[in-house]
C-alpha cells in the first residue's frame, strides 16, 4: 500500500517514465515516486465529509511535508477550519521498518499526546480517511503489506497497472485490511482507484480519482481531487487541494512535539 | 334459485369442466410447472405488518440510517467463574473473528475489538480491550477492571459481575427472509458451540426470534393443513357415512383454497404472518357452505317417498334450490365482516380482509357449483326408509327436544345470556393489548431460554432510541446540552425496566478522561465547547456514529430495555414521552426503534379491531335488517352473534390472554361463521313458521332441520382449529383454542338463545317480499291495502299468511268457531246461508273482498264459505293484526283503518238490506 496516494496529491512526475510500458513493481513505484516533491511541500486541502443522510462537514488544513535524513518523511497537519479546531495539529513521523509515530496537539488542553494503537486505523477528523490512509497519502511507508504487480488492466478505457498489497502474516498488530488493490494510470502514474478489502471478497473502502482532474504541473502530474467511499457505512469524503507549493522552504524545527506546543493555537 | 339450480344440474359436465379449468389456471399461478417452484413468497417480518406510508416508520428508517440498526443479534458468553480468563477470552476472540467472516454479517463488536482508551505517560493508546489474550493473571485482572470501569461497556458488553460478555452482531441490510434462507442464526450457533470451551453461549435478537417463528410457522402449515383436512373428513364421514358425502365437501374446500391462493399468486403479493391464515379461512368457510349443501342433499333423499323416486339429478337440484339463497346471503354477511377489516390502519390487516373476501366469494361459488354438479351425475343413494319402517333421525329428535326446551325456558335462557354478557363485558374492560414475542415459545425452547438468560445476565437485550434533535448545528458540542443529555440518562437509569443506556455524554466523558491521563476526576463533560469539539475530533471513532450525527445536531440515547412484552413496553414509552415533554424547548425529542414500532402497531391493531368490529356489526345489522325487512328482527338476529364475540373478548380480559395479531383475528372469523348459522336458522324458521302456521312450531322445526349441519360444521371447524394447538407457538395455540372455544359458544347460543329469541317472531324476509305475488296494483284492487305502497302491502301479506283452497273446498261452516278472516287475492268464493231451503248462495266474493270478519270479533262463523274456483286468500287473525301494529305501526294503523272502513261498509250494507227487507 506504500505511497499509493502520494502521486495523487504530492505530485511531481518526471515525464519520462510515465506513459512508458513498465514491467516490474519497482518500475511502477519509481514512476509513482517521480510525482513526489523532491524535499518538501506545503499544501492547503479541504475535506468535505458526507454522512449517510447527505450532511456535509467541512474542514480545512495546511499540510507541511518534508523529507529528512535517511529518506524518511515527516508530515505536519494544522487545522484552520472549523473555527473551534483552529490550531489543532497532528504530527506524523515515518519510522524505518515500523509504524509511524503520530502526535496530536489539542490547543484547548495545550498538550501533545502520542497516539498509538487502533486509532491509527480509525477515522481522521471525522472523514473517511484513517490516519494510516492519510499517512500513505502523504507518502509515508506502510510496512504491514507485501506488494505484487499483477497484469495490467483497462479501467474506464485507460490502461492501468494493478498492484496487490497483501497484509503480512504474524504482525504484532493485525492490519486493518486483508489486502488492497491499486490501479495506477499508465499515462500519469497516478492511482485512479484503490480498493481496501476487509475480507478476501469484501471491499470496505474505495478511493477514486477522476483522470480528467489530473493537471500537469511542470514535470509532475497533479491530481487535485480524490474521493474516498466507505462502502460499509455509506459515507464519503472529498479531498481537494486548494493550493500546493512544491519544494517550499519548510523549517526542520517545525516537525517536533515541542514546536507543536510552542505554537499553541496559532496558525500560520 | 330453482332456475339456477336447474341450470347447474342440467349442465353438470360443463360446470365441472369450467371449475376444473379455473383450478388448473389457479394452480399454474401457484406453482411453476416447469421448475416445480411455489410462486407465493412468505415474508415473516413484522415490517410486513407496518403501514407503507407512516411517518413513524419513515422516522425509524431515518434514524436507522443516521445511527445504524437497532436490530442486532446478541451472542452471550457466560462463565460463572468469570469471563476474564485466558480460555474464555480466547474463545471470544475466535468467535468474533469467525462470525465476522460469515456472509451477511456487517460487523461484530465484542471485547475482542471494542475500543478502549488508555492513557499513560503522555501517550494515548486507543486499542481493543484484547489484542493478544494474556495468560498473566495480573494482565487479565487489568482487562477486567478496565472493562468494568468503562461507562460504555460495563453492563453492556460485560455484565457488572464480570461473568458474562456479549458479542453484538450487526447484520448487513437484508430481509428477514434472506436471514432465514442463509440460516445465519444456525451458523452463528455452530461457531459458538465449536469455540465456547467450558463457557455457555446463548444467541438472541429480533432476527433469531423471527426466523424461528417462521420455521415453526412453516412446520405448522405442513402439519396442520392435512390434519385439518383429516378432521373435516372424519366429521363428514361420520355425518353422512358415505365416501361421496365425505369427498364432496373436501374437494369443495380444495377448489376454494386453490382459487384463493391462485389469486394471491397472480397479484404477486407475499404472505405475511397475518395473511398466512387466509388458506385456513378459505378452508373453514368453504367447508361450512359445502356441508350445508351436502346436508340438504341427504335431507332431500331421506325425505323422499318410500322407494326413492325422482330422476337422477333431482335431489341435488332440489337441495341446491333450497340452500342457494342462504349460502349466498351467508357469503354476503361473512364477506362484509371481513370487508370491515379494510378499515384497519395496518396494511397487512387490510390485505387480509380483502383476501378473505375473495376466499369467501370463491367458497360460495365452489359450494354452489361443485357439490350440485357432481352429485347430479352420480347415482343417488336410496335413503328413504324401507317398508314399515319409520325414518329415524336421532339427531333431529334431539334438536326437536332441545327446541321445545328452549321455548319452555325462553325467559331463563335469555336471562342467562344477559348475565353471561354482563360478565363478559366486565372482562372486556380488562383486556390488555400486547405481544410477548419470546414468551410465545414454549418453556425450554432455546430461543425463549436464551433470550431470558441474556436479558438477566446483561440487564436488558432490547434496544431502542431516544432521539433529541436540536434546532441548530453543533448543539451537542455545547456542555449545557450535554448536561441535559446526562440528566435524561440519569432519569432513564432510574426506570426499573431499563438496564442501561449509552449516549454521546459517555463517549465525551471517556475521551476526556483519556486525554487527562485516565484521571477519574475527568470522567465528566468538559466545560467548553471548544474542548468538546477537539476531544471528539481527535478521540472520536466509528462508534460515535451510533449516538450523534455528523452535524452534532441530532443525538440518540441508545436505551437497553429489559421489557419483552409490548404492553409493558407501551407503558414505558408513555412514561418516557411524559418526561421528554419536560425537556427544554430547543430539543425535539422522539422515541423510536423496532420494539417501539411493534408496540404502536399493536395499539393501532386494537384501535383498528374496535373500528373494524363495530363496522362489521353495523354492516351485518343493516344486512340482517334488510334481509328480514325489520330493524327489530335485524337486532334480534344480531344478538346471538354478538354474544359469542363479547364472550371471546371477555375471555381474553378474564384469562389475561393479550389481544395480539393472532387473537385479533378470532372475533372476525367467529362472527362470520356465527352469522351464517343464524341466517340458516332464521331462513329455515321463516319457512317452517309459514308452513306450520305457528312460530313456536316453526322454531322447533327449524332447529331440527339446521341443527345437524350447524353441529357438524361447528364440530369440524372446532377440530380444525384445535389442530393448531399442536403448534409450539403459544400464539397459534391460543388462536386455535380460542377460535374453537368461541365457535362452540356460538353453537350453544345458536341452538338455545336463537330459537328462544325467534319463537315469537314473525319474519318477513326480503326474498319472500321479492317472490310474493299479490296480483296487479293491490292498493287499488284490494280495499284492505288501500293507501299502502306495494311493498307495504307485501309486508302485511307476509306478516299474516297466504292460503290456497281448491275448487269446492269449504273454508268454514256456519256456527263453527274461528278467529280469522280472509281477503280474496285470486279466484271466487261463494257465501252461503243455511235456509229452510237448504244452503243458499247469497254472495260471490272476488279479488279484494273480505270474509270472516264476524268471527274475527265474535269467534263464531255466521255463514258457510266455499271456494267456487281455486282460490288464493290472505288470512289473518287478531293477534297477527296486533303484531303488525306493533312491528309496523304506520302500516298497522292504515290496515286497521281500512278494516274499520270495510266493516263499516258491511254494516251499512247489512242495515240497508234489513231496511229493504222490512
Amino acid at each position: 500500500m506504500t505511497r499509493w496516494l502520494l502521486s495523487g496529491l504530492a505530485l511531481l512526475a518526471l515525464a519520462a517514465p510515465a506513459g512508458a510500458q513498465l514491467t516490474t513493481l519497482d518500475e511502477v513505484k519509481d514512476c509513482m515516486d517521480l510525482n513526489m516533491p523532491d524535499a518538501s511541500s506545503v499544501q492547503t486541502v479541504v475535506m468535505n465529509a458526507h454522512d449517510r443522510i447527505g450532511s456535509v462537514t467541512q474542514s480545512r488544513a495546511k499540510i507541511y511535508w518534508r523529507k529528512f535524513d535517511g529518506g524518511l518523511s515527516k508530515v505536519l497537519v494544522r487545522l484552520s477550519d472549523p473555527p473551534e479546531m483552529r490550531g489543532a495539529a497532528i504530527l506524523m513521523e515515518e519510522k524505518e521498518g515500523t509504524r509511524s509515530d503520530i502526535f496530536m496537539y489539542l490547543p484547548e488542553l495545550d498538550r501533545v499526546k502520542r497516539v498509538t494503537g487502533h486509532m491509527m486505523s480509525g477515522s481522521m477528523f471525522g472523514t473517511d480517511f484513517s490516519y494510516e490512509e492519510f499517512e500513505s497519502l502523504q507518502g509515508l511507508d506502510n510496512t504491514d503489506f507485501e506488494q505484487t504487480l499483477l497484469a495490467s488492466e483497462e479501467l474506464d478505457g485507460r490502461s492501468v497497472y494493478v498492484i496487490q498489497a497483501m497484509a503480512k502474516e504474524g504482525l504484532e498488530e493485525k492490519p486493518n485490511y486483508h489486502h488492497t488493490m491499486t490501479y495506477v494510470d499508465h499515462d500519469t502514474c497516478n492511482p485512479l482507484k484503490v480498493e481496501f478489502y476487509e475480507r478476501p471478497e469484501k471491499v470496505r473502502k474505495r478511493m477514486l480519482a477522476d483522470p480528467r482532474r489530473i493537471e500537469k504541473r511542470g514535470k509532475r502530474h497533479v491530481m487535485n481531487r480524490i474521493e474516498m467511499f466507505d462502502l460499509r457505512d455509506d459515507t464519503r469524503t472529498e479531498l481537494e487541494i486548494e493550493d500546493i507549493d512544491f519544494d517550499a522552504k519548510v523549517s526542520r524545527s517545525l516537525f517536533s512535539t515541542r514546536a507543536l506546543e510552542r505554537m499553541g493555537g496559532k496558525t500560520f | 334459485m330453482e332456475r339456477f339450480a336447474g341450470f347447474v344440474t342440467r349442465h353438470a359436465w360443463a360446470v365441472l369442466a369450467a371449475l376444473l379449468g379455473l383450478t388448473v389456471l389457479s394452480v399454474a399461478q401457484i406453482v411453476d410447472f416447469g421448475t416445480g417452484e411455489v410462486q407465493i413468497r412468505f415474508d415473516p417480518s413484522t415490517g410486513a405488518l407496518f403501514p407503507k406510508e407512516d411517518p413513524a416508520i419513515d422516522y425509524y428508517q431515518y434514524v436507522r440510517r443516521l445511527f445504524g440498526s437497532d436490530e442486532t443479534l446478541v451472542l452471550g458468553v457466560v462463565a460463572d467463574e468469570g469471563i476474564f480468563t485466558t480460555e474464555h477470552l480466547e474463545a471470544v476472540v475466535r468467535m468474533t473473528d469467525r462470525i465476522e467472516t460469515l456472509e451477511g454479517i456487517h460487523h461484530v463488536t465484542s471485547l475482542a475489538n471494542a475500543i478502549n482508551i488508555r492513557a499513560e505517560e503522555g501517550e494515548l493508546e486507543v486499542a481493543p480491550f484484547i489484542r493478544d489474550v494474556p495468560t498473566d493473571p495480573e494482565a487479565l485482572k487489568r482487562i477486567r477492571s478496565e472493562a468494568l470501569d468503562n461507562p460504555i461497556y460495563a453492563g453492556n458488553l460485560v455484565n457488572r459481575r464480570g461473568t458474562a460478555t456479549a458479542l453484538f452482531i450487526y447484520l448487513d441490510e437484508m430481509s428477514d427472509a434472506d436471514f432465514l434462507a442463509r440460516g445465519l442464526d444456525h451458523q452463528i450457533n455452530e461457531i459458538a458451540e465449536e469455540e465456547r470451551g467450558t463457557a455457555r453461549t446463548m444467541l438472541a435478537g429480533g432476527a433469531v426470534v423471527k426466523a424461528e417463528n417462521t420455521r415453526i410457522g412453516q412446520r405448522d402449515i405442513l402439519v396442520t393443513t392435512p390434519l385439518v383436512a383429516l378432521a373435516m373428513a372424519l366429521v363428514a364421514l361420520f355425518a353422512y357415512r358415505s365416501i361421496v358425502g365425505t369427498l364432496v365437501p373436501l374437494i369443495t374446500i380444495g377448489l376454494a383454497v386453490a382459487w384463493t391462493m391462485g389469486l394471491i399468486a397472480l397479484l404477486g403479493r407475499p404472505l405475511n404472518i397475518i395473511t398466512l391464515t387466509v388458506p385456513a379461512i378459505a378452508q373453514t368457510v368453504g367447508f361450512a357452505y359445502a356441508i350445508h349443501m351436502t346436508s340438504a342433499y341427504y335431507d332431500v333423499l331421506r325425505n323422499r317417498g318410500r322407494g326413492g323416486g325422482g330422476a337422477r339429478g333431482d335431489a341435488s337440484r332440489d337441495a341446491l334450490a333450497e340452500v342457494a339463497l342462504a349460502v349466498l346471503l351467508t357469503g354476503l354477511t361473512t364477506a362484509v365482516g371481513f370487508l370491515a377489516l379494510t378499515l384497519s390502519p395496518l396494511d397487512a390487516v387490510r390485505e387480509f380482509g380483502l383476501f378473505c373476501v375473495a376466499a369467501v366469494a370463491f367458497s360460495v361459488v365452489a359450494a354452489l357449483a361443485f357439490p350440485a354438479a357432481v352429485l347430479s351425475i352420480l347415482p343417488e343413494p336410496n335413503l328413504a326408509p324401507g317398508p314399515g319402517r319409520e325414518p329415524r333421525d336421532r339427531m333431529g329428535d334431539f334438536f326437536e327436544r332441545l327446541g321445545r326446551f328452549d321455548l319452555r325456558n325462553r325467559r331463563t335462557i335469555i336471562a342467562i345470556g344477559a348475565v353471561v354478557a354482563m360478565v363478559a363485558l366486565y372482562g372486556v374492560t380488562q383486556i390488555r393489548v400486547g405481544m410477548d414475542q419470546v414468551g410465545v415459545f414454549p418453556p425450554g425452547h432455546p430461543v425463549r431460554e436464551n433470550f431470558y438468560a441474556i436479558n438477566d445476565e446483561l440487564e436488558g437485550s432490547s434496544l431502542f432510541y431516544v432521539v433529541l434533535e436540536a434546532d441548530y448545528r453543533d448543539a451537542f458540542k455545547e456542555p449545557v446540552n450535554l448536561q441535559e443529555l446526562a440528566k435524561l440518562q440519569a432519569w432513564l437509569a432510574a426506570q426499573p425496566e431499563i438496564g442501561g443506556s449509552t449516549s454521546l455524554v459517555d463517549y465525551v466523558s471517556l475521551i476526556n478522561r483519556g486525554f487527562h491521563d485516565n484521571d477519574p476526576a475527568y470522567l465528566r463533560i468538559p466545560e467548553s465547547k471548544r474542548l468538546v469539539s477537539q476531544l471528539l475530533f481527535f478521540g472520536g471513532n466509528d462508534e460515535l456514529e451510533k449516538v450523534v450525527d455528523s452535524r452534532y445536531q441530532t443525538t440518540s440515547v441508545v436505551v437497553r430495555s429489559k421489557v419483552i412484552d409490548s404492553g409493558d413496553m407501551g407503558e414505558l414509552i408513555g412514561r418516557i414521552e411524559e418526561h421528554l415533554a419536560t425537556l427544554p424547548d430547543r430539543f425535539s425529542p422522539r422515541i423510536t426503534g423496532n420494539g417501539v414500532l411493534v408496540t404502536r402497531m399493536l395499539d393501532d391493531l386494537s384501535r383498528g379491531q374496535a373500528v373494524s368490529l363495530s363496522m362489521a356489526f353495523i354492516l351485518i345489522y343493516i344486512i340482517l335488517a334488510i334481509l328480514f325487512t325489520s330493524f327489530r328482527v335485524g337486532a334480534l338476529a344480531l344478538v346471538p352473534n354478538a354474544l359469542p364475540v363479547v364472550c371471546f373478548f371477555g375471555t381474553l380480559g378474564l384469562t389475561g390472554i393479550t389481544l395480539n395479531p393472532s387473537t385479533s383475528l378470532v372475533a372476525c372469523i367467529v362472527l362470520g361463521i356465527a352469522v351464517d348459522d343464524t341466517i340458516h336458522y332464521l331462513a329455515r324458521f321463516n319457512a317452517s313458521a309459514k308452513r306450520l302456521a305457528d312460530e313456536d312450531a316453526g322454531a322447533v322445526d327449524a332447529l331440527r332441520a339446521v341443527g345437524r349441519p350447524v353441529t357438524f360444521t361447528t364440530t369440524a371447524l372446532c377440530l380444525g382449529f384445535l389442530v393448531m394447538c399442536t403448534s409450539e407457538m403459544a400464539t397459534q395455540v391460543q388462536f386455535g383454542a380460542l377460535t374453537a372455544f368461541t365457535l362452540s359458544l356460538a353453537w350453544v347460543v345458536d341452538v338455545t338463545l336463537t330459537p328462544a329469541l325467534s319463537s315469537h317472531l314473525r319474519i318477513v324476509s326480503l326474498w319472500d317480499m321479492l317472490s310474493l305475488d299479490l296480483g296487479r296494483d293491490p292498493a287499488r284492487s284490494i280495499p284492505l291495502f288501500r293507501g299502502l305502497r306495494n311493498s307495504q302491502a307485501r309486508i302485511v301479506a307476509l306478516m299474516t299468511s297466504i292460503r290456497h283452497y281448491v275448487k269446492d273446498e269449504r273454508l268454514f261452516a256456519t256456527g263453527e268457531q274461528g278467529d280469522d278472516m280472509y281477503v280474496v287475492l285470486d279466484g271466487e268464493l261463494a257465501v252461503c246461508l243455511q235456509t229452510d231451503r237448504g244452503l243458499v248462495e247469497v254472495a260471490r266474493l272476488t279479488r279484494g273482498d273480505a270474509v270472516g270478519e264476524v268471527a274475527l270479533f265474535s269467534g263464531i262463523r255466521s255463514a258457510d264459505v266455499v271456494a267456487r274456483t281455486d282460490v288464493r286468500l290472505l288470512r289473518f287473525t287478531q293477534s297477527e293484526l296486533e303484531r303488525l301494529r306493533r312491528r309496523y305501526p304506520r302500516i298497522g294503523a292504515q290496515v286497521l283503518g281500512n278494516l274499520s272502513e270495510i266493516l263499516a261498509n258491511r254494516l251499512i250494507e247489512a242495515n240497508k238490506a234489513r231496511a229493504e227487507d222490512a
